[in-house]
Order: C-alpha cells, then structure tokens, then sequence
C-alpha cells in the first residue's frame, strides 16, 4: 500500500508565473529606460581620469617688461625631440643623422641617452626651432617624438641681462629677478604649454636709458681699452634702478655666463674700494656732526703720518685748503684730516647711517656684502675717509650717495614701485652743500669732474680713482676709475655712477688714466643722452649740440 | 482580447522603445564625441595662434630694440635731442637764437 503523499504548499499556476516573468521584465525595462533617461540628461560624466606624467614638466613664467611696457623676457612654446630607446632601431644611424641635422647637438651625448634601453624616454634637444624641428621630422626615424614645451626668451639679448637674469631647461629662475619670480611664487608647474596668465612683471628698468648707458659704457670700454665697464642710472626720490649694464655683460640665453668671473655683475656681485668718491660721505659726516663747514681750514702742506704710514697727496697744495677745496682738488690727505678730527667712531655710525656696513638685498639678488676693516683705528680712518681699506659694492655705495645728495634713504629696487619715503639721512643743510661742491666739482676750473659737465643739464660729482689691488700691493698702472654724479643739481632727480676698469691714457682726448679724462667724459655723454629721454629739459636752450670733442676738451665747462 | 495579449503589447512596446533608445542615444553620443573632436582642435588652434602671438610680439620686441633701431635713426640723421632743439614759447625769438 502506498503511503498518502503530504500536502505541500500550493503551487502557483501557470497564468501567476506568466505574470511574475512579465512583472520582473517590466522592472527591468523601467530601469533601463530610467537609466537613458539619466544619461539623456546629465551633462557631463561623473568620473574622472588622472594621468601622471612626471617627464616633460615645465614651468610657465609671467613676462617681464621695462616701465613702459616693452618686453624683456617672455614665454614662447618650442619643439623639443625626444627618443624611445626601446623603439630606435640603429643607434648609430639616429645619432649620425641627428647630429647632421642639428647642429650644436652631441653625437656622443645622444648615444649615450640612446644605449640604455630599458628607458622609454629620453630627451635629446629641447627648445627647438620649427624649422629644426621638421628637419628632424623629415628624417622619419622611428623612436623619435616631439613634444612642445615652454622656453624663455629674452627679446633684447644681452641688454640689463645680468638685471633679469636667467633660467634653466626647465624654464626654473635660477638668477636675477628669473630667480625672484620663482621665489614670490608667482611661475606654475604645467604640461604642455600653458602660457602664464599672471600679470607681466613691470621691472623700474627704462630700456632706453639701459641701451643709452650701455651703448656709451661699450664706447668707452673702447675708447680707452679698458677690461670691463658699469653704469648706473637711479631716481633719487622713488630708489627706482632705471639702467643697471656692468660689461662684459651677461646674455640670459647663455647661462653659462654666470659661471664665468669676467661676466660677473660688478654693480651688484662685486666689492671694490671705489677711492675718492667716498669723500663726498666723508665731507658729509664733518657737515652733520658739526666738526667742520665748508669754509673750516686744514693743514695739508704736508704728508700725514700715521704710525709707519704716510698718506701723501698726488698734487700737494702749497697752503692750507678749506673743506670745499679738499673736495675739489680730492685731496687725500684733508679727507684724511676731517676723518681724524670725526673719530673712528662717528665714521663708523655715520656709514651704518648710510647703509654701508650691513649687507644689501635688492629683487636681483644680494648683494656682495661689505669688506670692511677689521680693526677700525686711526690709519683705518684716515684710508676710509678717502676710500681705501673699505670694499663696497658700487649699487650701495651709489644708495648711500644718493641718500647723502637728496638727505633721504633711498633704497634700490628693479620693479616699478612707488617705495614709501624714507627716514631723513642727512639735514636739508648737509644736503645743500653736498649738492654745492658736487657742482662745483664739475664747474670749477679746479675741479676734477670738470669733463662731465654736459651741456645745459647740469651735471655735479665726484671722480675716484682707486689702485687695484694684485700681487704684492696696488698696482699704480691698473686703476678702476669711477664717477658718481646726479642731474640737474638745482633739483637731482637722478643719480648717475660710471665705473671703468684698467683704462688706458689715449693720446689726444685722455692723457692720463684718473676718472676725471675718462669716467667723467663718459658721464657727459650719458647724461647728453638720457637727459632728454627723462625730460629733464636743459636750461640754457638755443645752443648748438656737443661734439666729441667738447666732450674730451679739458675745459669743457670753464 | 485577453490580459496576456496586452501584456505582450505592453512588451514588444517597451522592447521596441528600448531599442529607440539605444539608437538615440549612440546618435548622441556620436555627436557628442564629434563636438569634443570639434573643442579639442579648436582648442589647439586657440593654443597654436596663442603661441603664435607671443612669437610675433617676442618677434617684434627684438625687431624694435633700441639696438637695431639706433643705426637706422642715426641713418637717418636723427640724434638725441640736442638743447637747441627746445624752444621757449613764452619767450621772445631772440632768446631761442642758437648762439
């Protein structure tokens, strides 16, 4: 007999199943149609895909223009080639048809990047020309590729390049103001070549001064067969740098210059006992603490000594000479003199006043800091007060000229900026004065600066004259001869500073080597140049343009 | 007519939307990818005459250096602005004589 089978539960029958299979396939139809209808509508998907690419990162950089716009340094996309060593077929063929092609490339160089072939990137050139680039094209070599990149290019060569300095392959600041943007933070990291949307930077630079003064600085250099040349044109008010050229100079697209001492900056990079010039400084002290006026008497009939030093002077005077004619006939040993009866100390507080003790920043980098005495006695003081034993870069000593001419601080800078007004330095009196003899220094028949007076702007300062240091002691024959000057003196509005290293005696125009037959001539000729450029307008109008010969006359101004 | 045979309508109705909406939307998804192509080379050659534009305006800062435009100027007899060349207006003609 069979055993009953056990209700189990109730089965639903075919109609309920057609129902269920339809239901779920309608669920699976809303779905999707709610899923196009999703797509329809969104924008945009919603993921995503970072590659990262180490290799081939450059830097955008934001241009670099003078005061009136024109352009310095800018960014421009450039080919740059590079090879897949595991795709180049014959090493040697890719390097003979390169090195053909381009010229200035390593064949060595790209055998070298090429034998390693677990690499997959290597670069060979970079910031390639169009044309270099199709040539390269036009070789069809398989493993080669390009890629674009942002180079930096400097429009107006070797002009105020040591100013705006220099970068590296990776378009990376690595001097000058280049280097200032990195530091401010304001290049970016991009691939490709994403131009820089950041304001152009507006440098205190005039590229018309800074080609006037380099034009003339060149001229000179070989006019009077001199190693190297600076020049320097500031605003005595604002501390703005309108022409900053030190020759040989420094062309931004060859870094290599850097690397070389003869293309050092000599106006910011370089300290040198600057001789006379400094007796300006000195004569301002004696005005400011009181110990003397322009009028006041010194003995220097004699040499001076001091200890087992004598200081002489080159032309001794038969008669005592005021503080006036000290400056005027640069006499060593009245500076020498006036410094004694200051005291070491008070020269000491006065250079620190004027900002020559403490090392100087500028936006172009530091400043080679001061070398000064080490032990500040009295034969320190005397050497100081006319320039000797105390090496200064030329930018702060000519800072500190310009606070003693306008009584102000001025502090130097490179971009276009209204600085704020600095603490006086020096009494409005001190200031007259220094102002006065600086003229006079120009106008009077004795004076030593007689040959920079240029035609109707008139022009004051001071010559110097300073024996280079070299083996066993100065050297009588190779002088750097400088000359700090502002214009116009009824009102200075700007500072002018010439150096000129080792110049020669030419026969005719300079007979001898002191600044007042060469760095004083070339001031002329700046300021004859730039003066009109600044719209500093001459006072005596209506007459006839200096020749070169007036220029090198040694009576220009009597 | 049945509930199955509506059912089935309701079926074929929604398959044959489904493939409407296939067709629909690869048609966009086409256009859409022809646009991106469309942006992208636009975008290049907004790129490309961007660069060109720095090259031109590199170009002609280096073209109108005072370095290069110097020896045309004195060519030409132009110079620095000599003081006689200022002129008073306020003043009377002999005092703008060149002396």
């Amino acid at each position: 007999m069979r055993a009953p089978i056990a209700a189990g539960p109730k089965l639903p029958s075919t109609r309920q199943r057609t129902l269920l299979a339809l239901a779920a396939l309608i669920a699976c139809f809303v779905a999707i149609a709610a899923q196009l209808l999703r797509l329809g509508l969104k924008a945009e998907a919603d993921f995503h895909l970072n590659i990262a690419e180490p290799i081939g990162q450059s830097w955008s950089r934001p241009d670099i223009v003078d005061r009136h716009g024109q352009l310095l340094a800018t960014d421009v996309a450039t080919h740059s080639l590079y090879a897949d060593p595991q795709l180049v077929l014959d090493i040697d063929e890719v390097a003979e048809k390169l090195t053909a092609a381009l010229a200035g490339l390593d064949g060595t160089e790209v055998r070298r990047a090429l034998a390693d072939r677990g690499r997959r990137f290597a670069w060979i050139a970079r910031g390639l020309t169009p044309r270099q680039a199709q040539r390269v094209h036009d070789l069809g070599l398989p493993g080669l590729a390009f890629r674009t990149e942002l180079k930096r290019v400097y429009p107006l060569g070797a002009l105020a390049g040591h100013v705006v300095g220099t970068v590296n392959v990776d378009n990376k600041g690595l001097v000058g103001l280049e280097r200032w943007l990195d530091d401010m933070g304001k290049v970016e990291a991009v691939q490709g070549t994403d131009r820089s949307e950041k304001p152009a930077l507006r440098l205190s630079l005039d590229v018309g001064v800074q080609h006037a003064v380099s034009e003339e600085l060149h001229a000179a250099v070989a006019r009077y067969s001199a190693t190297g040349a600076a020049g320097l044109v500031l605003d005595l008010t604002s501390g703005e740098v309108l022409a900053a050229a030190s020759l040989p100079g420094a062309d931004p697209a060859r870094p290599s210059d850097w690397l070389e001492l003869r293309h050092a900056d000599k106006l910011m990079s370089g300290t040198f006992e600057l001789g006379s010039v400094f007796k300006t400084l000195t004569v301002a002290m004696a005005l400011e603490a009181g110990v003397a006026d322009l009028n006041s008497l010194y003995d220097v009939r004699r040499p001076l000594t001091i200890g087992a030093n004598t200081i002489t002077d080159l032309h001794p005077s038969g008669r005592p000479l005021s503080v006036r004619e000290v400056f005027l006939h640069s006499s060593n040993v009245g500076a020498g003199l006036i410094a004694l009866d200051l005291g070491a100390e008070r020269q000491r507080q006065f250079l620190a006043k004027f900002g020559l003790i403490e090392p100087m920043r500028t936006e172009a980098g530091s400043i080679a800091p001061p070398q000064l005495p080490k032990h500040w006695g009295r034969i320190e003081t005397v050497t100081v007060s006319y320039g000797h034993g105390i090496a200064v870069a030329p930018l702060q000593l000519a800072a500190a000229m310009a606070g003693v001419i306008g009584g102000i601080k001025v502090t130097p800078t490179f971009l276009a900026q209204a600085s704020p007004p600095g603490t006086r330095l020096v009494s409005q009196a001190t200031s007259a004065h220094i102002q006065e003899i600086l003229r006079l220094n120009v106008t009077s028949a004795v004076g030593t600066g007689r040959r920079a007076d240029a035609e109707g702007y008139r022009v004051g300062g001071k010559t110097g004259t300073a024996e280079m240091p070299g083996r066993g002691g100065y050297q009588a024959k190779a002088v750097i001869s400088s000359f700090i000057g502002a214009f116009p003196m009824d009102a200075p509005n700007y500072l002018t500073l010439v150096m000129l290293f080792e110049p020669e005696p030419v026969a005719g125009i300079a007979p001898g080597i002191t600044a007042g037959v060469n760095a004083a001539p070339t001031t002329a000729r700046i300021v004859h140049r730039i003066a009109p450029v600044l719209g500093v307008l001459p006072r005596r109008i209506g007459r006839a343009e200096p020749t070169d010969a007036q220029f090198d006359a040694p009576s220009a101004a009597q | 007519m049945g509930k199955l045979t509506v059912l089935r309508i309701i079926n074929l109705a929604l398959m044959l939307s489904m493939l409407v909406g296939v067709f629909a939307l690869y048609a966009i998804k086409y256009d859409a990818r022809q646009l991106e192509t469309r942006v992208q080379m636009q975008e290049r050659d907004l790129e490309k005459l961007e660069n060109n534009v720095a090259v031109l305006i590199a170009e002609r800062a280096h073209l109108a250096q005072p370095k290069a435009l110097e020896p045309l100027a004195r060519n030409l007899g132009l110079g620095p602005i000599a003081p006689r060349q200022y002129l008073r207006l306020d003043a009377p003609p002999a005092a703008n004589a060149v002396e």
